[in-house]
This record gives structure tokens, sequence and C-alpha cells, in this order.
């Protein structure tokens, strides 16, 4: 996949991969982008388009990452954008599987073992929560919930069993995809700028 | 005729055997009969669905949990669960709930291939509920007097048939088809 520069249309770039709207909102530049390139985009955003660049290719291509100096400058950016990225699962995605979960089983008949997913679903909630707060967290802690992620989506994709709702179904496999694609990528961010001890190196960057 | 589902009746008698197969005379099923699981289980995986008793199936829950998707109990009293796993029947249903019954079975089974669970092993089945009791791996070595290394290639095997590797999610699994 071709990397993105300053003169590419942020437009284009949506309409190619659109699981980067949450990765551009994080980054605090909101959809209604016109036909305007990457450059004046930041600017009118006040956002580091070398740092927007950084992280938005760093998503989208699963070999990337830059030569360790010039990523290095951004790294208090990159301590803030992992924070966000942190409370956007906490608020946005990991409630809003939840509320699908919770819908699909009070819609299906016979809710086989959805039950059982739900209760994996909020102990990978509750261990992410534990970290969530604390900024990117330990490494370890991260790299566990992705784990688990994972294991959560083959459950449903594998072991799914009993008479469910699917189109509800759907909007849970959906949404934890979504979630497991973002937080991969975002771990790999981590792991890349602050090595194993993504906590330690936080604390000292962050004001 | 060739057949393409082939199902074994286990732990009847000879008169309840009859009754069973008049049920299963659909187009391409053959049925065998078992007098007791034993009989059968050694070349088990050669069938695609099994029939057995509630006493059987209570005696043989390691054999018959993981194959629920591909079983029949036979119960007493009235009662018929269509849409449960495995399905169950009552011997003193009517004639046609006995008779959906073996139809929805058949065709449950002519729609669904062999689950994961089936192709685990008996070593790792014994792996799944070491790691479900918490047990690091050098503890599972100890306890199924086999090497370290053999344990991580057996939850790498369970990993590649399950899709599913962490500890928590392992307990779910051995949880959900009755290996703890």
């Amino acid at each position: 996949m071709p990397l993105y520069s300053q003169t590419s249309r942020l437009k284009d770039v949506i309409f190619t991969d659109p699981q980067v709207i949450p990765v551009i909102n994080r980054l605090g530049v909101s959809l209604g982008v016109g036909d305007l390139s990457i450059a004046e985009v930041c600017r009118r955003h006040d956002v580091d388009p070398g740092f927007f660049l950084l992280i938005v290719n760093t998503f989208l291509n699963e070999d990337y990452f830059p030569e360790t100096p010039e990523a290095s400058r951004w790294l208090d950016d990159a301590c803030r954008y992992l924070d966000s990225t942190c409370r956007y699962y906490e608020r946005v995605q990991l409630p809003n599987i939840e509320r699908h979960l919770n819908l699909l089983i009070d819609r299906s008949g016979d809710a086989g073992n959805l039950l059982m997913l739900r209760t994996f679903f909020m102990e990978v909630k509750t261990e992410f929560l534990s970290v969530g707060s604390d900024l990117s967290g330990a490494s370890d802690v991260f790299d566990s919930v992705e784990e688990k992620i994972d294991d959560l989506l083959s459950f449903f994709v594998i072991h799914l069993e009993g008479d469910y709702d699917r189109n509800l179904c759907v909007a849970v496999v959906t949404s934890i995809f979504a979630l497991q694609k973002d937080m991969r990528q975002n771990n790999r961010i981590r792991r890349r700028l602050f090595g194993s001890n993504s906590r330690s190196a936080t604390s000292r960057h962050l004001p | 005729m060739n057949s393409d589902i082939s199902i074994a009746i286990v732990g009847f008698s000879s008169l309840e055997t009859l009754g069973l197969r008049s049920l299963f005379r659909h187009d391409g099923v053959a049925t065998e009969c078992f007098s007791s699981l034993e009989s059968c289980s050694d070349d088990a995986e050669r069938f695609d669905g099994f029939v057995t008793d509630a006493g059987s199936f209570a005696l043989h829950t390691d054999f018959f949990l993981p194959r629920k998707a591909k079983l029949l109990v036979v119960t007493g009293g009235h009662a018929v669960a269509l849409s449960a796993q495995p399905l169950f029947i009552g011997t003193d249903a009517v004639d046609s709930d006995l008779q959906a019954c073996a139809d929805r079975f058949v065709e449950s089974l002519r729609s669904n291939p062999s689950s994961p669970a089936e192709e685990i092993s008996q070593r790792e089945r014994e792996v799944i509920r070491e790691i479900a009791a918490g047990k690091t791996n050098k503890e599972i070595a100890d306890t199924l007097c086999i090497s370290v290394n053999t344990v991580i290639t057996h939850r790498k095997n369970i990993a590649s048939k399950l899709g599913i590797k962490s500890a928590s999610a392992i307990s779910l699994y051995a949880m959900m088809h009755g290996m703890i």
C-alpha cells in the first residue's frame, strides 16, 4: 500500500480506508474535510502534519514505521494520541460492544453460549479498564487484552451456538473487529515508540 | 444405495433399536446399532451422528459433550427439544413429534460439518483441562509426565484448531464443552 504524503487529499484517504476515521478523530480532525490536502487540514486544526502522517501511515501499513530519530521527535504527541486512544476504547468502543451484545442476548430466543461470551467480554473489559486510565498503560496488559479480543472473535466466528438474532450478531462482530484492528495497530505504534515498557516511557514524556 | 449420513444408535435394547431405526428411513441415511459405547468408540469418527439414551449420555459425557451438535438423546416422558444441543426426545412423545425430531436431526447432520471440538485429541483435551485449572506449562508437564516443550506444542495445536490462545478463553471453552 502506498504511503500518504502531505499533498494527499484527506478525503481520498478516508474513502480508501474508512477505518482511519476514528484515528483522525483522535488526532483532532473531524469529518467534513472538504477537498483539502493533509497539510491544509492539519494547518486548520493546528496538528503537526509530520506526526499526523506518522500515525496514519503506520496505522494503515503493517510494515511501515519511520526511522527512530524521526519518530522520536513526536514522543509527547504520541503519548497524547495513545492516551486519547485508550479513552476512546473506554468510552466509545467497549460500551458500544457491550450495548450490542446485551441487545443480542435479549433478542435471541435461545441465547446458547452468548451469556458465557458476555462474561468473557466483561473480563476483557475489566482488564483493559484496570490500566486504561493510566495513559498508555502496561504493555503486557495491552498484549493480553489484544490476545483476548482475538479469542473473543474466534468464539463468535468459530464456536457460536444457539438460535441468535443474526443482524444484531453482525453488529457485535463488526464492532469487535473494529476494536481488534484499532487496538492491534495502536499497540504496534506503542511498541515501536516505547519498546516493552511503555508506562515508564509515557510518564517521562507527558506534561 | 450409498449413504451420505451414518448414524450410530448406542445403548438400546433390540426392540428399542428397531423402533429408532424406523425413524431414520431417509434417503442416504444408514444406521448401525451398538449395545454400548465401548463397542463403537474406537471407530467413532466414521459416524456423522449418534443416538443414545439418557443413562449412556450421563455415563459418557467426556465422549458425547464434544459431539453434542451431532447427538440425539432419548429420554423418558413426552418432552421434545428440537432447538437444543444436543437434541432431546421423550419416548412417550406423539408419533409425529418423534418423526419431526428424527427429521430435524438428519437435517442438522447434513448442514453441520464437524466441529473443532471433535478434532481435539484426548491428550489435547487433558492439556485444556489443566490450563483451565490454572496450571503453568511446567505444572502441566509434571502432571501429565511430558516435557514442557510437548506442552507448548499441544498448546499451539489447540490454538490452531480452536482459534483461541489465552488461558481464560481456553477455560471458557472447557466449560462450554463440559470438560470441567
